[in-house]
């Protein structure tokens, strides 16, 4: 233990002045509500980085399955009468939203989810829960 | 805190909208189911029990998702919950297709 008056014996008057300055705030406030950092360290931000190749790479074979085959043939604007044709609108517009789906999870969830645990576990469940199941079944 | 009405009517409002959404997507697999069970019965057959899964889960998918956003948004505002609405809808979109792939994988299709 150190004595309290060792300690008044270093310092004097305008010691204050001398200390480091203190460093400026930083521009992206990455702390959590708790304090912990948002971002969740080094290792979460590169199995983010992953996961986003990973909803990339499911967005293509998206894109592959809506031109499988059987896929693309029930949709079809048929005899091409109003009611027809509006019905192949809105099919076709799922069909866009489909292809999307990859990527609009995965955007809303790094966006919005601050909590790093909770944003690597909906991540992780995005990119099961949207595999390419038509492009992999005409594959195999 | 519950929300007050002047701001309960725009959240109705998109939630209506997207029901629309949904709705349309559920209309297209019971449509879907009824043309499956008329083409087994004109040929004399029956769906087995695992085409009825799989075009049952095809009407199950929207609602759920329709559901799931707004149990998930009900304590959010507007955006958020169109947000979530939208993605909800685009994940339906997406495992609709996957069911349907499945299901043609099922019968010897795909």
């Amino acid at each position: 233990m150190t004595d309290p008056s060792d300690e008044d014996a270093l310092s004097w008057d305008g010691d204050d002045a001398l200390a480091a300055p203190r460093r400026p705030a930083p521009l992206i406030d990455d702390r959590a509500e708790d304090g912990r950092t948002a971002s969740g360290g080094g290792f979460a931000l590169l199995l983010v980085g992953v996961l986003g190749g990973v909803a990339v790479i499911e967005t293509a074979f998206w894109i592959r399955s809506a031109f499988e085959t059987q896929i693309a043939a029930s949709l079809t604007p048929g005899a091409g009468t109003p009611v027809e044709v509006l019905a192949f609108v809105l099919n076709l517009a799922g069909r866009v939203l489909a292809i999307a789906a990859p990527l609009v999870w995965y955007v809303v969830v790094a966006l919005r989810v601050r909590l790093p645990s909770r944003r690597l576990a909906l991540l992780l469940l995005g990119a099961l829960l949207l595999v390419p199941w038509p492009a992999i079944l005409a594959a195999a | 805190m519950p929300v007050r009405r002047g701001r309960l009517a725009p959240r109705v409002l998109v939630a209506a909208l997207f029901l629309l959404a949904f709705g349309w997507q559920a209309f297209g697999a019971i449509s879907n189911l009824l043309a499956w069970i008329g083409l087994a019965t004109a040929a004399g057959g029956q769906l087995t029990a695992t085409a009825w899964i799989l075009l049952v889960g095809g009407i199950a998918i929207p609602v759920v998702g329709w559901i799931a956003a707004l149990v998930v948004g009900r304590r959010r505002a507007l955006l958020p919950l169109a947000l979530l609405l939208l993605l909800a809808l685009c994940v339906s979109e997406a495992l609709s297709l996957s069911q349907y792939a499945l299901f043609l994988g099922v019968i010897g299709a795909l």
